[in-house]
């Protein structure tokens, strides 16, 4: 008898955790977030690439610098087929995460976000251990011919820092958690490993 | 009247598992695979099934536990997963992976590796004892009252 009543509790137990599980998974997925479209964004890329990708990125983040690399590189090698969107995603981890997206953000009306992407990409080794990396994210600056008196306007100003923030509480409310986060086509990869495996997925069955 | 100090183990052990395993759940599955995937030990259908699955069976192991139901399947199967936890967090610590956080509680705490392991370890011990010591941890609990 009592055999039989531990397998019914069992039962109706992993039934609740199973029905609490799926239950809080529809009420979550019921407040989340949208996608929004590309205002205050940073776009490149063909207006109607096959592949639309949202990148939530942090400037600090070793694995966004390497996953920006390999997008530039398959954007290269196959030019039409993605068209990608930035957006910021500071961490609290990272120290220098906000005053990156800062310099970045502040490009963005000297036409000159995407050289200064991949340049503050390519050389975060040189100033994440910095305690004041501002020198480095100006000389970089200068080396772009970017007009840093506009910058500094601009990172004094609230508009920068609404924006960043705008960005980050979107991500959030996608229940986003770590950089670099994707959405191709609207579906959500988290990481470089994952992003690669469905554009070689996609590459494969379709080609350029 | 004293306190059974391995019913409060079996207890805390349990939630903590619950709580682990249902922060994973209830989120995006990406961001459990972007951690397992940091760890990089298994082939890439591996890591998938373990996304899925792992924060199931973190989940449903830490309910049986906490509630003290079929604690011959429950205490084993939380050792288990500890014993994994021991061996993937010990591989990323030796072979220097850059991984800033274990990515353990999903976003609700986290811990840098080696402190990790050290609590793997320790919560493996006291798994152990409650292990041999299951009539006095089964006390409080539905196997204690199922089986009366």
């Amino acid at each position: 008898m009592a055999k039989k009543s531990k397998k019914l509790v069992s039962l109706i137990v992993l039934t609740v955790c199973i029905v609490a599980v799926l239950g809080m998974k529809v009420v979550v997925g019921m407040t989340k977030g949208k996608l929004s479209a590309d205002a205050f964004t940073k776009v490149k890329g063909n207006k109607n690439a096959p592949l639309n990708i949202t990148e939530f990125i942090d400037f600090q983040c070793p694995a966004c610098a390497h996953g920006a690399m390999y997008l530039k590189e398959v954007m290269e090698k196959h030019p039409g087929l993605i068209r990608l969107t930035v957006k910021h995603f500071p961490l609290a981890m990272h120290q220098h995460g906000m005053l990156s997206a800062g310099y970045a953000e502040c490009t963005v009306e000297q036409g000159k976000f995407w050289p200064y992407h991949d340049l503050i990409l390519s050389r975060q080794n040189n100033w994440k251990q910095l305690e004041d990396p501002r020198p480095a994210f100006e000389q970089m600056g200068k080396e772009l011919g970017l007009d840093l008196q506009a910058i500094q306007n601009c990172l004094e100003g609230m508009a920068v820092v609404k924006t960043i923030e705008q960005s980050k509480t979107e991500g959030q409310a996608l229940n986003i958690r770590s950089t670099p986060t994707y959405f191709v086509n609207g579906k959500m990869f988290v990481g470089q490993k994952s992003l690669e495996q469905e554009i070689t997925k996609y590459l494969e069955e379709h080609g350029d | 009247m004293a306190i059974n100090i391995f019913i409060v183990f079996r207890i805390l052990i349990g939630v903590l598992f619950v709580v682990s395993g249902f922060e994973k759940l209830i989120g995006p599955y990406q961001n459990f695979l972007y951690i397992v995937q940091s760890y990089d030990m298994l082939p890439a259908w591996g890591e998938e099934i373990a996304a899925r699955t792992m924060p199931w069976i973190e989940f449903v192991s830490g309910v049986f536990m906490a509630l003290g139901l079929r604690l011959t399947v429950a205490l084993p199967a939380v050792m288990a997963l500890l014993m994994a936890f021991i061996v993937v967090v010990g591989q990323a610590l030796i072979r220097k992976l850059p991984i800033d956080e274990c990515g353990c509680f999903g976003t609700l705490i986290s811990f840098p590796l080696n402190v990790v392991i050290v609590l793997d370890s320790l919560l493996l011990v006291l798994t152990g004892i409650l292990a041999g010591k299951r009539d006095d941890a089964q006390k409080f609990s539905l196997d204690g009252y199922l089986n009366e």
